[in-house]
């Protein structure tokens, strides 16, 4: 028996990006499956919300409701000396008959607010010791009279009429009804004082200064939200119960089962088994917050209680949509932090007890968010799962912006793919597969052989570190006004070197990786250096024009006052010397976000992807990154910024070095910084450039032509890349080893 | 078809000391072969067998199969190889059916061909009637059939046999044994690890003696036997890595 066929040997080594995007898809079912068909899964997923929300809705309407209603509609107990006191103040006052339902309380004349009056009874009291019985709270204000007191308040004559009114200071309720008795009895002055005055002849109206009070509310819905706020806090903390299990069974559950061993040893990329199991968990995380809102929805319209939650509009469907996205947020967020944290485990107990402390610390940022006076700003937009939360809050009260959701949406979707790709690092790996001492601290160890390309996890680790950092110490460099701009100057520059330099060095060194290599560190072909000349002294008058394209379309999200302070900063640098200026806003951002964008990251990419995916991923996160600025974040330079980024990855890749690029980002900086410095030189001689003006014709066509010429240069020049292998990178150094037949 | 040259793997241990798993070991493995990995419990052979297939990263030295080294192009080696494990478990809750074709596609293979190979694979090791039944539900035998199955859907040249057996009754022990001789018709390359040696002794043509991760004698059981004068490979084994009584001596008790 012979069988020489082996699909080994005619199999296709890479497959394209479709055949692998369905088998993700396929791997993804595969771990869904197995989930669903688990009971466990099931008991998390359905009969958890089936049971929990229907006991919440009791317990609400029990306790919370309950006192919601003591606080709506108060019965108060108002003291008086004697029976006959009683029942003249309580008659001349209208404060009702002393034990009647709300309804058939008098409604104050006038001052008082009529809808509260209608709603608080009031009870009489008589106690000789008035003094004493509001000290002990017997009753809740004492009322008698001072002075000898009149048949009846007749407008017809003078009256004039003594009492005195005793509450407790520290007691909300004694305040509460001396409050009421002192409305009650405004009223029944002003009314004594219109008839009086009507009598009287004079046409003075009794207030002469009438204010009128209007209580605004929130647009949309009436929400009490430090009641409804509650809601989503319960819904993430459902959706975390979701997502608990399947994160562990196929996890660490898939190391206990013996499966692991098999998996790992099939010729697939952790990464892509561990975004196949992250979809897997992502969409039980989903499934079970899907089944908790609709749960929680039906609870609240079949118990009655949205209305008090939520308002007269009750549970409002833009409210709903908005608590589904944080959903879909917070789920994509907290599935890939609990991979990464069960990938550690070896067993079922072991991921149990990394995930019990991961709770508790999860609970902290949802409390902060129902504290008032935090807002989501600053540091906390950056903020791992506390931005996610607080973006939920505001959207509950209509207070989040485009800026703040975008920054939060970015910042989130970048630490679930460092969390990821990090737990691809050690999912499979010696140390959880096969018990060995190795642990935690494998992530924080240097490699022991030399790459000629970082990995994945370790450019992702370095934007994890790169959007907070720029974020945080851009504003903070912005904040010191006081300090003089050529010194802002040079703290931009470091800030600057520090992150886009620094980190991408530093990781690079952790993990051995080649700077020549890694960086692209090569030295050019000469038409290189000249298509790159080419290139840097005329793009950006197709990065101008794309502005003016993008604002005509409305698509700006900075405001006049930004822009003032920009010319202002403009104006203020003309006192600065130019090669200085120069320096720190052309050649250091050049070379330093080149090293980074176009040397860490991009061979990283190309380690794992093809060219195509290398130029338009690193593009978009170039883009992304030129979207934030000091206090705002500037939608309009997406498209510009990623576009450049587009052309300078092309150089990269196209040139097999580093140096052109930076060549191109620092004549385009340097131009456009030269062309503002002399700006009002170059307005009186007639070459002025008008912010929201398209270019002369004539300077477009010259700038096509040296873009055309340029591009043209490079690419007739240098060979087509090489597709990547996902073992070697052919661009970085093959392996003697045979390839594979294509 | 297999390499390995002067592979070497050392584990770190508490206390900064190092063990020494695998000791400079050495063999060839060709197309149709099956070649026995021999020796007790802790010798050395499934770490071995881990660093061929690229699953552990070794101290020094290399392996390679079909000219592509496992610590470089892991992922050629792997496409190659196929895996069974005596540990490997199965997916509770999916069927043969769905187990195989999930691995056939893993390894890159075209569904058609998968069906094809699986029903190809039932015929042979008789899965047929629990092909969709639920895993959690097979025996033991059953089980290290569907592994075995698992292990040939992507037709690899090369098979990692480690403990097959193990656990298994004397009928699963001996199908499991026939089919080791079925891949040796198909031109296989196969490496068993056993502790077994007399199933060892019928099943494969050549054997590497490991202890204490060296290996001690290698060639088939004729040369094995005029190296050492001994008739088995029990009798082999015991000479070649015992130097002294396995036990401990203790004094007789004194007779009254």
């Amino acid at each position: 028996m012979t069988d020489p066929r082996s699909a080994a040997d005619s199999r296709t080594p890479l497959p394209d990006v479709n055949h692998r995007f369905g088998r993700l898809t396929r791997l993804a079912l595969k771990e869904l499956r197995e989930t669903l068909r688990d009971r466990r899964t099931i008991l998390t997923l359905v009969f958890m919300p089936l049971l929990l929300y229907p006991l919440m809705s009791i317990a609400f309407q029990r306790f919370f409701l309950t006192n919601l209603g003591q606080v709506a509609a108060p019965r108060f107990v108002i003291g008086f000396v004697s029976d006959d006191e009683m029942l003249y103040l309580s008659s001349a006052f209208r404060l009702g008959e002393m034990t009647t339902s709300p309804a058939e309380t008098p409604t104050a004349a006038g001052g008082a607010t009529p809808a509260e009056s209608r709603e608080i009874s009031v009870d009489g009291a008589v106690r000789t010791d008035l003094e004493a019985a509001v000290r002990t709270l017997e009753v809740d204000a004492g009322l008698r009279l001072t002075s000898s007191r009149p048949t009846r308040l007749d407008p017809r004559g003078d009256v004039a009429l003594d009492c005195e009114l005793m509450f407790l200071r520290d007691s909300v309720s004694s305040r509460r009804a001396a409050e009421h008795i002192e409305q009650q009895i405004a009223a029944v002055n002003e009314s004594f004082l219109v008839r009086r005055l009507e009598i009287l002849g004079v046409s003075q109206r009794a207030v002469p200064v009438q204010v009128s009070r209007r209580e605004l509310q929130n647009t949309g819905t009436a929400a009490p939200i430090s009641i409804a706020a509650v809601i989503p806090f319960v819904l993430i903390l459902m959706t975390v119960t979701g997502a608990v299990y399947p994160a562990i069974d196929l996890t660490a559950g898939e190391r206990e089962r013996g499966t692991l061993e098999i998996l790992v040893a099939a010729p697939i990329p952790r990464l892509r088994l561990l975004l196949a199991k992250y979809v897997a968990v992502l969409t039980c995380a989903m499934l079970t917050a899907g089944a908790n809102l609709i749960m929680m929805t039906v609870t609240i319209i079949v118990s009655g209680i949205g209305r008090l939650l939520f308002g007269d509009e009750g549970l409002s469907i833009a409210v709903m949509l908005a608590v589904a996205g944080l959903l879909v947020l917070f789920a994509a967020f907290f599935s890939a932090v609990l991979l990464m944290l069960t990938s550690f485990a070896r067993s079922f107990k072991e991921a149990q007890a990394y995930l019990i402390p991961l709770m508790l610390v999860s609970l902290a940022p949802g409390m902060v968010s129902l504290m008032p006076g935090i807002e989501l700003k600053g540091l906390l937009v950056v903020a791992p799962l506390m931005n996610i939360v607080l973006l939920g809050r505001d959207l509950f009260e209509y207070k989040a912006t485009a800026g703040t959701t975008l920054a939060v949406v970015l910042s989130t979707s970048i630490y679930a793919l460092v969390a990821i790709s990090l737990a691809a690092r050690v999912f499979g790996g010696e140390s959880v597969l096969y018990h060995s001492q190795m642990g935690w601290s494998d992530l924080f160890r240097r490699a022991k052989s030399n790459e000629a390309a970082p990995n994945i996890t370790s450019a992702l680790s370095c934007l994890a570190i790169l959007f907070p950092g720029y974020f945080y110490l851009n504003n903070l460099v912005a904040r010191t006004e006081e300090v003089p701009l050529a010194t802002r100057l040079l703290l931009a520059s470091i800030v600057t070197a520090s992150l886009f330099a620094g980190v991408p060095l530093l990781a690079a060194w952790h993990n051995r990786v080649r700077p020549v290599s890694g960086f692209a560190l090569r030295w050019p072909a000469a038409v290189s250096w000249l298509a790159a000349l080419l290139l840097g002294g005329s793009l950006w008058t197709l990065a101008h024009e794309l502005v003016i394209i993008t604002q005509k379309l409305g698509l700006v999200t900075l405001e006049a006052e930004q822009f003032d302070r920009a010319r202002q900063l403009l104006v203020q640098l003309r006192d600065i010397p130019l090669p200085l200026v120069l320096v720190a806003m052309a050649v250091v951002p050049a070379v330093c976000e080149e090293l980074f964008f176009r040397g860490y990251l991009f061979a990283a990419f190309l380690r794992h992807s093809s060219p195509r995916t290398s130029l338009f991923g690193t593009a978009v996160v170039f883009g992304l990154f030129h979207v934030v600025v000091t206090d705002a974040l500037a939608i309009e330079r997406l498209v510009p910024s990623t576009v450049l980024g587009l052309a300078l990855a092309w150089m990269r890749l196209r040139s097999g070095s580093l140096f052109p690029g930076i060549t191109v980002h620092a004549c385009h900086n340097g131009l456009l910084m030269t062309i503002s410095y002399f700006q009002p030189q170059l307005a009186s001689a007639g070459w002025g450039l008008g912010e929201q003006e398209h270019l002369p014709v004539s300077w477009l066509g010259w700038g096509a032509l040296a873009i055309l010429i340029g591009f043209g240069l490079q690419w007739f020049t240098s060979p087509a890349p090489n597709q990547p292998s996902s073992t070697a990178n052919p661009e970085v150094g093959l392996l003697d080893s045979p390839r594979v037949a294509r | 078809m297999i390499k390995v040259r002067e592979l070497t793997k050392s584990f770190p241990l508490p206390g900064g000391k190092e063990l020494l798993a695998v000791d400079r070991v050495t063999f060839d493995v060709q197309a149709g072969e099956v070649y026995g990995l021999l020796g007790p419990n802790g010798a050395g052979k499934t770490t071995t067998l881990r660093m061929l297939l690229g699953l552990l990263r070794p101290t020094t030295g290399d392996a390679a199969v079909s000219g592509f080294r496992s610590s470089e192009q892991p992922d050629e080696v792997k496409r190659r190889v196929g895996l069974v494990s005596a540990n490997a478990g199965l997916y509770q809750y999916l069927t043969p059916r769905e187990m195989l074709l999930f691995f056939a596609d893993l390894y890159g293979m075209s569904p058609a061909a998968a069906r094809s190979e699986l029903d190809r694979l039932s015929g042979l090791l008789g899965l047929q009637e629990y092909l969709d039944r639920g895993c959690a539900n097979l025996s033991t035998g059953q089980k290290q059939r569907v592994n075995l199955a698992r292990a040939l859907i992507h037709r690899p040249p090369v098979m990692l046999l480690d403990e097959p057996t193990l656990g298994l009754d004397i009928l699963g022990s001996q199908v499991i044994n026939e089919f080791i001789g079925l891949l040796r018709g198909e031109g296989k390359a196969v490496i068993v690890c056993t502790h077994y040696l007399d199933e060892a002794e019928r099943i494969c043509s050549r054997f590497g003696l490991m202890h204490r991760g060296q290996i001690v004698a290698e060639g088939t059981l004729e040369e094995i036997r005029e190296r050492t004068a001994c008739r088995s490979l029990v009798d082999m084994f015991l000479k070649l890595s015992v130097h002294g009584p396995l036990l401990g001596s203790a004094a007789p008790p004194e007779s009254n």
